[in-house]
């Protein structure tokens, strides 16, 4: 399966959108996850070795995902797949922004 | 006359003799105020005396100190329509909290920016002995190597000035901006940490989320964003305190418009909470998250800022926004234990928010490990 790791990204993710600040949870799902999505589909996130993440950071880069039009299926997969030895309850907090997007969106349909 | 006509009409004009000389005295002290006021625009500057304690954290200093800064203000608009400069006279100062300061140095920051032409002059704080039961301790400086440190002369426009390294006061670093900075933020915890040696990614969440909200919300009509850090060791404490400090319009004008009146309701039934006073909007505001799970993917902050201190035993949260302030205490023994919640009003406002958390090094250490 194809990894993603986020501190290839940054080693201080930073706030939720792009005009917020550097290193935005928005321009990582942007810049990184959708395009390794759209091309290998589901794709294990590893979180480990950042210095922390902030909960907008987490919630818009994968529950972004939903509102970005990825398949409910995709998204419930990197959750089962994500990495995250350093902190475990990282897993938990992410499958839960996931599961929220995917109610919002159905609610919505 | 009877006796008892010649007492009770001494008696009278006692009471007589009082009021008159309570209106005189009234009189002499107007006057007296009329000419400190008539001399200080005569004289070649405006000055704005500090006082004793610069400090947040006891009620009988946050008036004095919350007073200072609007005086600081106030006179610095008639310095600046006077062109005159504005003399800030610390030389009964001897006491500074890391709270105030961080207040003291963002409200200078953004008076030069408001005034940029306005000369400030600075009566540097004295030389004292401090408390100790040994008379023979030398007298210190510490609030003067304090405001040195943090740049307070510098932002005032004055040289830094060259003091010997107080030991005391190493560990103040501040850092500011006007959008979220997680990379300067990460890089100086990561510098406190190893001057602690301690691992500081526990307290980066809460940080950057503080950080996120003060750009993001506390600022509706300004272009510019500002926010500046602390941390700080106090010398023989065992305790970290970090904060974040925005001069916005703070949580309780802001809440009502980033949340929805469905959130606001729950929140007023869930916790019986009337939105009554400043630090009522705060406790609303950090329970956000906690209310919002099933309502959608905004508001997960709140809870944030609290998580660190429900999850580390001797360690605090305060947030101070306008006039509430909000303290959330995490008791030594057990943290299963019930959290300690106080909710009271500051006597004057602080005109934006401050987000205060203090965790004991220690218990840091040991997690590193």
């Amino acid at each position: 399966m194809k990894q993603l790791k986020v501190i290839e990204f940054s080693e201080f993710p930073g706030p939720r959108y792009i005009h917020l600040g550097d290193s935005s949870g928005e321009q990582f799902r942007e810049k990184y996850l959708l395009p390794k999505i759209k091309e290998h589909g589901v794709i294990q996130v590893d979180l480990d070795g950042a210095f922390g993440y902030g909960s907008s950071f987490l919630e818009e880069a994968f529950g972004g995902l939903l509102r970005a039009g990825v398949e409910p299926e995709i998204a419930r997969g990197i959750a089962q797949n994500l990495k995250s030895d350093d902190d475990p309850s990282l897993k938990i907090e992410v499958t839960g922004y996931i599961e929220d997007a995917i109610n919002e969106n159905s609610n919505e349909q | 006359m009877k006796y008892w006509e010649v007492t009770n009409s001494d008696v009278k004009n006692k009471i007589r003799f009082k009021r008159w000389h309570r209106g005189k005295r009234r009189q002499v002290a107007m006057l007296a105020q009329k000419r400190r006021t008539h001399k200080s625009l005569n004289s070649n500057f405006i000055k704005v005396l500090a006082p004793s304690r610069i400090d947040l954290y006891k009620l009988k200093s946050q008036g004095h100190f919350l007073g200072f800064i609007d005086d600081i203000h106030n006179k610095a608009h008639i310095a600046y329509c006077n062109s005159k400069p504005l003399n800030l006279c610390f030389r009964n100062t001897i006491f500074v909290s890391a709270a105030a300061a961080l207040v003291l140095l963002a409200r200078i920051e953004l008076l030069r920016k408001k005034y940029p032409k306005l000369k400030m002059l600075c009566s540097y704080p004295p030389k004292h002995k401090p408390a100790a039961r040994n008379q023979r301790s030398p007298k210190t400086n510490t609030v003067d190597a304090v405001f040195n440190r943090i740049g307070l002369y510098e932002a005032m426009g004055l040289e830094t000035r060259h003091l010997r390294e107080d030991h005391s006061v190493k560990c103040w670093n501040v850092l500011r901006g006007t959008e979220v900075r997680s990379l300067e933020a990460g890089n100086l915890f990561k510098e406190v940490g190893g001057q602690l040696n301690i691992s500081l990614n526990r307290l980066f969440r809460p940080l950057i989320e503080a950080m996120s909200n003060a750009v993001e919300h506390a600022y509706p009509h300004t272009p510019e964003k500002n926010w500046w850090v602390f941390t700080s060791v106090l010398p023989g404490s065992s305790n970290l305190t970090v904060l974040l400090f925005d001069a916005g319009v703070g949580i309780p004008a802001t809440l009502e418009i980033t949340q929805p009146p469905t959130i606001i309701n729950k929140i007023k039934n869930l916790f019986s909470l009337e939105l009554s006073s400043d630090s009522a909007y705060i406790k609303a505001a950090l329970e956000v998250r906690r209310t919002r799970t099933q309502l959608g993917y905004r508001g997960k902050g709140g809870d944030d800022l609290k998580s660190i201190i429900s999850n580390t035993p001797n360690s605090s949260l305060l947030v101070l926004s306008n006039t509430g302030r909000y303290a959330y205490n995490q008791p030594l023994s057990r943290p299963s234990n019930a959290s300690y919640e106080t909710l009271t009003e500051l006597p004057r406002s602080i005109k934006g928010t401050m987000i205060e958390w203090t965790v004991p090094i220690e218990t840091q250490k040991n997690e590193a490990a």
